[in-house]
């Protein structure tokens, strides 16, 4: 993705530098052009039969891009997003088609699509009573929807040694990220009423020598900010009636959506790695603590073919020099926890970065005891 | 863009989104990663010895195919110094959409623009090609420049929050992101260029900008244009040898010298004919004054001021 602006598509080029080798004819090399012809072709197929239909194309591939271009920052594709930079004027009604044809091309080029985001949920009174008032209203319109992507390949196919955590902006510090928000939301999916103090968050962190800095170096109130700013987690502070505030942490849409229950049980599963009769204990500590969905039924034994080996890469390294101190780095073992559902389940999984990155080992083996006690 | 087909299926999405997670891919990196791709979809042990440059070709040949029509593209390019070959998956159209997929502000983006400038306009002299910058050098763009902004580009400044510029620290860490995310390069020297990465997603962008849209052929130009392609390969040069005739604006990779003088069986420039003598540079090379042990096999001097002047043997490793 670009981090600076182009003017003009590089066709318009006048000197487009052809592929750096003209010796060896490489597909890819002379696909970059041959493929450019083709859709030109294409094009202007489509132009003979204008209007409508290469309008209707043209808010496709820009819906298109514009989740590619939001899941890059995590940002959520906003319903009012659309409106304004993808549909062309005085074509709302289309919506529901170019949506649908984008969320298609998607699933079937990128292997992505767009999930609803869960709408944010009413916690603290105040915002219970203004939600009653307002009620109909708010919920039910469609315009304050947003999306992210999610992944619809397949999990096996996204172990790390696959899809790494994503350069952004370097995979070490990606999976660091990834592993914290998916310990942080561990503790508050397995915490009674899926809502965590403050203070009792803060002393799980201290535990994981992350209270005051995160691996990156980063303030741990930075990196939860922006665990909040990106939808991960919601801050939720209200008065009782003492006047006395209280500040909770509760899961956020995005969490919900692209982590979810069935993810915090993979990644709970892998923590305790339990085998028999443990493990079927487990299992039902699960259920109870996340609900039927995460339950294994239909998942055959993983165990050798899944097993991968999580190659010793950069985030491995780094990660071990810069941690703030204290959190010990275990040796990886396969990190292959992506959960085996079925696909109906509702798994929400960001598309471009993989949660089971080996980063969260190192924080999830942590919570044990405590993800336990919580569930209790 | 159809549905699902037998060239296009999870291994290959999965490809694809493997190259979207990183900013370049290399053969080396693509064995492993089209190894377990394999292994994992079609259930049979595939090794990374197994895995040819025909097969990432053949991948990439495939999602070239998908991702044209969204204006996505897959290219390669031979990095200037070590000649390995990256792929990278680089957007070819740009539109305000585009410009979401960072994760910088729009002042980042802007000291970014004032590096590159730096890179291409301040160090980039047609006595000193250096198309380079030392980080001292760029920390001090931190601020933006008091009198309004010059020909920003479609708004990347402007549109952001008035001109207050980076604080030095945040420019330095500005720096570092850009080398971890791929767009930067550091050399031993100290210096910062641009990494083959930015210079496959920018190379329109480049052109664009820093040479002036009128002159609009290479021949007989009088200035030659701020951005030169390398005659043997076309592709933009800001490491490699220049034409020792400072005028001339013939441009060659170190990597593409040994190659192109072999098949044009004479020494002499392409462009004019003068003796090619391999000691006028391109790159840090070419910056003035800072001496010290060149990275290259070629030389370690400094040639800048006498371009002309021969080669001194014991200076030349070959």
């Amino acid at each position: 993705m670009p981090l600076i602006r182009k003017r003009r598509s590089q066709q318009a080029e006048p000197s487009p530098s052809p592929p750096p080798t003209r010796r060896r004819p490489s597909p890819a090399a002379s696909d970059a052009s041959s493929v450019d012809g083709a859709y030109d072709g294409g094009a202007a197929l489509d132009g003979e039969t204008q209007g409508a239909g290469s309008s209707h194309e043209q808010m496709v591939k820009k819906l298109v891009r514009l989740a590619l271009a939001s899941e890059y920052s995590r940002q959520p594709i906003r319903r009012a997003d659309i409106t304004t930079k993808v549909m062309a004027p005085h074509t709302g009604r289309q919506f529901k088609g170019v949506f649908e044809e984008a969320n298609h091309q998607l699933r079937s080029t990128f292997g992505c699509q767009m999930t609803e985001l869960p709408q944010k949920e009413k916690i603290t009174v105040s915002q219970k009573r203004a939600a009653q008032r307002s009620q109909t209203q708010n919920t039910l319109s469609s315009s304050n929807k947003s999306y992210i992507l999610t992944s619809t390949i397949p999990p096996a196919l996204r172990a790390p040694n696959i899809l790494p955590p994503a350069s952004v902006p370097t995979s070490a510090s990606e999976s660091a990220y990834t592993g914290l928000y998916t310990f942080i939301l561990s503790l508050i999916y397995l915490s009674p009423g899926r809502t965590i103090p403050e203070s009792r968050l803060e002393k799980h962190l201290k535990r994981m020598n992350a209270d005051n800095y995160v691996l990156s170096g980063e303030k741990t109130e930075k990196v939860l900010k922006r665990m909040e700013k990106e939808g991960y987690i919601v801050k939720v502070r209200e008065r009782d009636g003492g006047g006395e505030e209280s500040v909770d942490y509760v899961v956020g849409p995005r969490g919900k959506a692209e982590v979810g229950e069935v993810g915090i049980a993979g990644c709970v599963r892998k923590v305790f790695g339990k085998v028999g009769m443990e493990r079927e204990e487990l299992e039902k500590r699960l259920v109870r603590s996340l609900g039927e969905g995460v339950e294994m039924k239909n998942r055959p034994d993983e165990g050798g073919e899944a097993e991968v080996e999580v190659q010793a890469d950069g985030a491995g390294a780094s990660e071990g020099e810069a941690e703030g101190g204290g959190r010990r780095r275990r040796s990886t073992r396969a990190s292959n926890s992506t959960p085996k559902t079925p696909a109906t389940r509702k798994r929400g999984r960001n598309a471009m970065v993989d949660e089971e990155a080996e980063g969260d080992e190192d924080e999830e083996e942590e919570e044990d005891d405590q993800g336990e006690s919580g569930d209790e | 863009m159809s549905g699902d087909d037998e060239q296009w299926n999870d291994s290959n999405r999965a490809f694809l989104q493997a190259l979207m997670a990183r900013s370049t891919l290399t053969l080396d990196e693509a064995k492993p990663l089209l190894a377990a791709i394999q292994t994992t979809y079609e259930r049979r042990e595939t090794i990374a010895e197994d895995i040819t440059e025909a097969d990432l070709n053949a991948h990439i040949a495939a999602a070239n195919t998908r991702i044209s029509p969204f204006d996505f593209e897959i290219r390669s390019t031979y990095h200037q110094t070590t000649r390995k070959r990256v792929y990278a998956l680089v957007n070819s159209s740009s539109d305000p959409i585009i410009q979401l997929a960072t994760i910088h502000t729009a002042e980042e983006i802007s000291f970014l623009k004032r590096v590159l400038d730096a890179m291409f306009e301040t160090y980039n002299t047609s006595r000193n090609e250096v198309m380079a910058i030392t980080s001292m050098q760029a920390v001090r763009l931190h601020k933006a420049p008091d009198r309004g902004r010059r020909d920003t580009q479609d708004g990347a400044a402007t549109q952001g929050s008035t001109a207050q510029g980076l604080k030095m620290i945040e420019a330095e860490k500005m720096l570092r992101t850009l080398v971890d995310e791929g767009w930067f390069e550091t050399s031993n020297k100290g210096y910062y260029t641009l990494s083959p990465r930015a210079l496959m997603e920018l190379r329109g962008w480049l052109i664009e900008t820093y040479n002036d849209v009128d002159d609009d052929d290479d021949d007989d130009g009088e200035r030659p244009p701020r951005i030169k392609q390398c005659v043997a390969c076309k592709e933009i040069v800001t490491v490699g040898q220049r034409c020792s005739k400072r005028s001339c604006h013939c441009r060659l990779h170190d990597i593409c010298v040994q190659n192109f003088f072999r098949m044009q069986r004479s020494n002499g420039c392409p462009v004019c004919k003068t003796e090619w003598t391999g000691d006028s540079f391109v790159g840090e090379r070419a910056a003035p004054r800072r001496s010290g042990a060149g990275s290259n096999a070629n030389t370690s001097r400094i040639t800048v001021d006498d371009p002309d002047q021969n080669n001194d043997p014991d200076e030349i490793d070959r």
